[in-house]
């Protein structure tokens, strides 16, 4: 941040890649404004902890990822609707076809939610493996083995290979421990 | 859309710098390796990925998201 610009400022810069990351992350656009709408009143709430010109970025992918993995455990115990992603999904996007992208966004939730979070991080949001270990409370080798076999996984799921059916393969999605 | 106003763990740290990884590979290191994808199969789902991804991000902002960051600001100013 720079001195002219507001906290608030940097919050609404960085408000489009938050929902980019909880939209991909949850397969719900609904959800994913709430998540997003959680995670700035959170860094409002706390911002006096966080550093100028420090990460925000990172510091507000993990508040994000928390608030989500919070839900995600609640909701696990209502049983997620296998086709939420789909059910759910925003607007076509212009690059891919409407199929296109729900075949994409229902590969992606059949995902576990570990793998589902580095492949987003790394692939799409363009973290380094470091930071996103870090955003993610795991160690680097960690985080490279998943989104390894995240990308494997995915591949399988767009070929119609894989047969294995639901989502998240019974993995308990993990929680930064050390506070973000 | 609710409001949550409680405190959590999430955004504790006073540092502002990003947690230390604490948590050990735990199932990753258990399972067997797995092979590096061909490289094109790994920019196939990078580029898929990121037209996902961009479709979302290029979304039109929500106003009410808008509406709460200004209204948090106007709270602040007014104190």
């Amino acid at each position: 941040m720079t001195a002219t610009k507001s906290f608030g400022d940097a919050l609404i810069e960085a408000i489009p890649n938050l929902r980019a990351f909880a939209h991909s992350l949850s397969g719900d656009a609904q959800l994913s404004n709430d998540l997003v709408q959680e995670t700035l009143l959170k860094a409002w709430t706390h911002k006096d902890s966080f550093v100028p010109d420090s990460n925000l970025k990172a510091w507000l992918f993990t508040i994000l990822r928390n608030t989500y993995f919070t839900h995600y455990r609640k909701s696990q115990r209502e049983e997620l609707d296998e086709d939420h992603a789909a059910m759910n999904a925003s607007v076509p996007p212009a690059q891919l076809t409407h199929l296109e992208f729900e075949d994409m966004q229902r590969a992606l939730m059949r995902l576990s939610p570990d793998h589902r979070e580095a492949l987003l991080l790394i692939t799409a949001e363009g973290f380094s493996y470091e930071d996103a270990a870090r955003v993610c409370g795991c160690a680097v080798g960690t985080m490279k083995s998943r989104v390894n076999r995240a990308r494997s996984k995915l591949l399988e799921e767009m070929s119609g290979q894989s047969d294995e059916g639901a989502p998240g393969e019974g993995e308990e999605p993990s929680k930064s421990s050390s506070g973000l | 859309m609710q409001h949550r106003l409680d405190t959590p763990e999430d955004c504790k740290r006073t540092d502002g710098e990003l947690p230390e990884p604490e948590r050990q590979p735990e199932s990753e290191a258990a399972k067997p390796p797995v092979a590096q994808l061909p490289g094109f199969a790994a920019q196939l789902i990078g580029q898929r990925m990121r037209a996902m991804y961009d479709t979302i991000a290029q979304e039109p902002v929500p106003e009410d998201l808008l509406e709460l960051i200004r209204q948090l600001e106007a709270k602040e100013r007014s104190k």
